[in-house]
């Protein structure tokens, strides 16, 4: 009988526990209820390092506008854009989103984004809507769906110091056979052990689906001539470029590894940020890199004592092309507060909140670009963003930007890893993107 | 004495074995307390030369404490609930009653496992979305017990088939309802089976990332697998702040272990027979 | 304990054991019904749609019957896939993770670890890889087989046991077993307990009578431990199969499927059509695919095993 007390004991606990715990529940639950204000959910990507000050601009926000309170989400990109479908899908989500500039074309014609003009036509932006770079990828006809937010492109990063050493005058940016040669010349084994101390030049090389190889490929096929997709003069749709192209391509960077300008192990590397090439150029463990500005600054912080610098991308045959990439922000076709959503956007693009807060991201806005004033870091980027082209193509050609971009870099890791021949991954990847042509004209 | 020096070698074996299978988890805390820009070296060194505790710092003022309180609640709840309120009398019934159906309801909790958790997302998230349960604690808690509740039948099932049928039919003839003789009697003397079973729960659902991903979006619901993934960036990844994450977010369920070791391999034992 | 007076005691006096047990299962059935069942029933619709993850925003796309499954058997991502997912995820992880969890639970139910008082803080080490959740096992794995920071290269390399790093994560010669350890290490604590329960519930008298006959420790272990292990590693076999056969996150977050598609098993293509190519309907037929074939496996698996209890 003893025993059986104990044991009642136990279950009044347990009963005391799990009544508790719904209690609590209910009333964190029921919290939300209590007051009137407009409740708004703004909602962006990035992790915290890459996001300081804007958690702060939107507080400010709301200190200036007493009847509304946003709420800040964070959604990590990986799967930002599949949480959104889902919500949109049944009639939720936040009010005010960012975008990566390919998606919202997307976004938009599956009817889950609102149509902006009447807004700024109403409430217009401080210097209009023509002011903003890239509008077009989030336009359809003339229907305004996203107001591009933040803008970048890429840039070849390099070590002074170690240019200075080698006796190498200017960045090797008139040819990519002239680049490959100066990485070489820069790639060192100090104490002759047969294991290299610093290699000549870091790039993402992973064979992940949003890997940073998908821009040096473009960068490099554009420059000689090529592009992916390509509009004939009766609106339909080809491939811009051949397998040989493709295959030169390959070659190319695939020498890096081959000759040991390159460590191996970038075939494991998707982020342009990964710790390996922001610190490897930091410390001196890389002699030149490949990265967006943001990406930069996290370079030089590790070690501010590092003397980086910024260069143009090598010039080919043909043109010199970089891709102009950035996020754009919208609103949820599904909010229910129009016009704060809107004012809160239009909060996010100004002035203020990139001169106070956002102040790692570039704004996509002319005025505001011309008047940033640059560190000579920054060269590269600064001569670079005026050539920079859109990936607007590509966003309005049949074959989806996402699905040329990660059958490019599966393909090119291919190569790398030894696991297919050049000849063998040049064609695979161009019958795979036919096949994606094929499949979304219909003719099969 | 002399038997425990011919012990030795297997003494030894063992605790070489266990000692590697250990070393990540160590490698973890060191890496934690490492600065960030002293992670990346070519130089073999077992401490870093200097040792830190910004990167707890750094995920502190992330809110990451929020995460671990957060988990902790939903994970507990969803434990206790799923073994003591709702597993434990669906083994009793299977164990103790014949009735019909009996077959295809345990043909059906094996069925649950055989599913790719990733193609439920999208479903879940609909039904859940309509019935209001979208960031809220119990959507996820009752998430919890769902992925949980068919291992917890199969383990206590196998328990509650050790135990003699007599003791249950004493306390029946007292006039002891089932419901009863459930928690007075069979998990009374179930205890072992039954930290066995929380013991897997909780480790389940403390893990668990891509529900907890698409429910949670408010920052102030998210939990600790979340909390992790949120710190790798796109434009650049503070590798000592995620070591220090990891760390975080691996220990609460390590002492979890350590508390119950004794009762877990008792559980598993006693249960294992008639497996 | 006189409760008779309540509802459930009357129903049990009146002799109604089988809508007890029906009302004990209830919220249990209910739960799974719910959860695992009708979301099942969404997944084999869209396996029969040609829709894009976009156009789940506002309906169900084209129906197209069973036009999915004829191109995922025309696939040869998927016999790839199949491929990897049979032999290495789960065939080489789930042997690996049976034979080092036998002999590690051997090892830990040793006297010789009693008599040393060392059996308790044995049994409570190895636990700890369960406790790391698999974000975080892939995350640290990583950096500890990195070819050129790695602790494990770098300690290779300092012993002279090699001189150029081994590249564990790029290599295709390599990158299954480096996979194949991360999720060996991950799970083996799940088989070690689960085999140590199983040896302490066998009676130790098996063991005395052995002696007497003059048994040795290897007679031991395969006429007394093994037979009466057997129910136990079949289950446990069993259930670390369809675990693993599902899984993606160990893939995923080690090599998103490569280098290349080198390691992209079931899992990661599920995810891959569904959430990269975004052709959400297509996804689901790999899903539904799935689901089938780990029932074929279950019935083949427990029938097979059923029959030799019988002959045996």
């Amino acid at each position: 009988m003893k025993l059986m007390r104990i044991e009642k004991r136990k279950l009044i606990e347990l009963v005391l526990v799990v009544g508790l715990s719904l209690t609590l529940t209910l009333v964190t639950g029921m919290a939300g209820f209590a007051q009137d204000k407009i409740s708004l959910i703004f909602r962006q990507n990035d992790s915290p390092a890459d996001a300081t000050g804007l958690s702060e601009a939107v507080q400010e926000f709301d200190r200036k506008h007493p009847n509304i309170k946003v709420q800040y989400e964070v959604v990590p990109w990986s799967d930002a854009l599949t949480q959104f479908v889902r919500e949109a899908g049944v009639g939720g989500g936040p009010d005010v989103l960012q975008l990566a500039f390919v998606w919202t074309m997307d976004l938009a014609k599956a009817g889950t984004l609102v149509k902006l003009n009447p807004l700024f036509e109403k409430y217009p932006l401080p210097r209009g809507i023509d002011d903003f770079v890239a509008l077009e990828l989030g336009k359809m006809g003339d229907d305004v769906y996203g107001i591009p937010w933040t803008t970048d492109t890429f840039a070849m990063i390099y070590r002074k110091d170690f240019f200075a050493k080698a006796g190498i005058v200017g960045f090797p940016d008139d040819s990519w056979s002239h680049f490959k040669e100066v990485a070489k010349k820069l790639t060192e084994d100090r104490d002759g052990d047969g294991i290299i101390d610093r290699y000549g030049f870091a790039f993402p090389a992973g064979s992940g689906p949003t890997g940073g190889m998908w821009f040096l490929v473009n960068y490099f096929i554009w420059s000689h001539g090529y592009t992916f997709m390509k509009q004939n003069g009766d609106g339909t749709w080809q491939l811009g470029v051949d397998a040989e192209a493709i295959a030169e391509a390959m070659r190319y960077f695939n020498s890096f590894f081959e000759e040991g300008i390159s460590p191996r192990s970038l075939i494991a590397v998707d982020s342009w940020g990964d710790p390996e090439i922001l610190h490897g150029l930091a410390k001196g463990d890389f002699a030149m890199g490949f990265m967006p500005p943001q990406s930069f600054r996290a370079a030089m912080d590790a070690n501010p004592q590092a003397p980086l610098a910024s260069a143009q991308v090598p010039a080919g045959r043909v043109t010199r092309r970089t891709h102009l990439g950035g996020r754009t922000l919208a609103i949820n076709k599904n909010t229910k507060h129009l016009k704060e959503s809107w004012e809160l956007l239009k909060w996010m693009c100004s002035e203020h909140v990139f001169e106070t807060y956002y102040r790692q991201q570039f704004s996509a806005q002319k005025t505001l670009l011309e008047k940033v004033s640059y560190a000579s870091e920054y060269e590269g980027y600064v001569k670079l963003i005026p050539q920079a082209q859109t990936f607007y193509e590509y966003i309005v050609s049949p074959v989806r930007v996402q699905t040329m971009w990660s059958l490019t870099n599966r393909e090119f890791a291919a190569v790398y890893s030894g696991q297919k021949s050049v000849e063998r991954a040049s064609k695979d990847l161009l019958e795979a993107i036919e096949e994606a042509l094929q499949e979304a004209t219909g003719k099969s | 004495m002399s038997s425990r020096i011919r012990d030795l070698p297997v003494v030894v074996v063992t605790f070489a074995i266990i000692g590697l299978i250990l070393f990540p988890f160590f490698w973890m805390i060191i890496s934690s307390l490492k600065p960030s820009t002293d992670l990346l070296t070519r130089e073999l060194q077992l401490i870093g030369r200097s040792l830190t505790l910004e990167n707890y710092r750094g995920i502190l003022e992330a809110g990451f404490f929020r995460f671990v309180l957060n988990s902790v609640f939903m994970c507990t709840t969803a434990t206790i609930v799923c073994v003591w309120l709702i597993s434990s009398p669906a083994a009793y019934a299977i164990s103790r009653y014949h009735f019909p159906g009996r077959n295809s309801i345990l043909a059906m909790v094996g069925f649950t496992q055989m599913f790719p958790w990733v193609i439920l997302v999208t479903p879940v998230f609909m039904m859940f979305w309509a019935l209001r349960l979208v960031n809220s604690y119990l959507g996820l808690i009752i998430v919890y017990i769902a992925i949980t509740v068919p291992f917890s039948i199969y383990m206590l099932l196998g328990y509650f088939e050790t135990i003699p049928k007599v003791l249950d039919e004493a306390a029946v003839v007292d006039g002891c309802s089932p419901l009863g003789v459930i928690f007075r009697v069979i998990l009374p003397i179930s205890l072992p089976g039954l930290v066995a079973t929380s013991a897997y729960t909780f480790a389940v659902t403390w893990n668990e990332f891509v529900f907890a991903l698409t429910l949670m979006t408010q920052t102030e619901k998210k939990t600790v697998p979340v909390g992790v993934a949120n710190f790798l960036g796109q434009y650049t990844t503070d590798w000592g702040v995620v070591m220090a994450a990891s760390v975080v977010a691996t220990v609460p369920t390590v002492i979890f272990f350590l508390l119950l070791q004794r009762h877990l391999v008792a559980g598993l034992a006693a249960g294992a027979v008639k497996q | 304990m006189g409760k008779s007076n309540n509802l459930w005691g009357r129903l049990h006096r009146s002799h109604r054991p089988r809508f007890h047990a029906y009302g004990l299962i209830l919220p249990a059935v209910a739960l799974l019904v719910f959860f695992f069942f009708i979301p099942s029933l969404y997944n084999i619709e869209l396996s029969l749609h040609k829709i894009s993850l976009f156009e789940t925003a506002k309906g169900r796309g084209e129906f197209v019957g069973l036009e999915n499954f004829i191109k995922v058997t025309e696939d040869p991502a998927f016999y790839n896939a199949l491929k990897n997912t049979v032999l290495w995820l789960t065939g080489a992880t789930v042997v690996f993770r049976i034979l080092l969890g036998l002999g590690l639970a051997l090892l830990l139910n040793s006297k010789a670890l009693k008599r040393w008082h060392l059996a308790g803080m044995g049994r409570i080490l190895i636990f700890v890889p369960w406790g790391v959740p698999p974000v975080v096992a892939v995350t640290i794995w990583k950096w500890m087989l990195h070819s050129r920071y790695g602790v494990v290269n770098l300690t290779l390399q300092n012993l002279g046991l090699i001189r150029q790093p081994i590249f564990f994560l790029t290599d295709i010669s390599v990158v299954w077993l480096s996979i194949i350890l991360i999720v060996v290490w991950r799970e083996l604590p799940f088989a070690v307990v689960s085999f140590l329960a199983g040896l302490q519930s066998i009676p130790q008298e098996l063991y005395e009578v052995a002696r007497i006959d003059g048994a040795g420790w290897f007679h031991e272990l395969r006429y007394v431990t093994l037979p009466l292990l057997k129910p136990i590693i079949t289950i446990v076999g069993f259930m670390i199969t369809i675990w693993t056969f599902n899984n993606f996150v160990y893939v995923w977050l080690s090599t998103r499927g490569g280098p290349g598609d080198f390691t992209h098993v079931l899992g990661t293509n599920v995810y891959f059509e569904s959430f990269v190519n975004y052709k959400v309907g297509y996804g689901a037929t790999f899903g539904v695919i799935m689901t089938v074939i780990m029932m074929g496996f279950a019935l083949v698996y427990f029938s097979t095993l059923f029959k030799r209890n019988i002959t045996a």
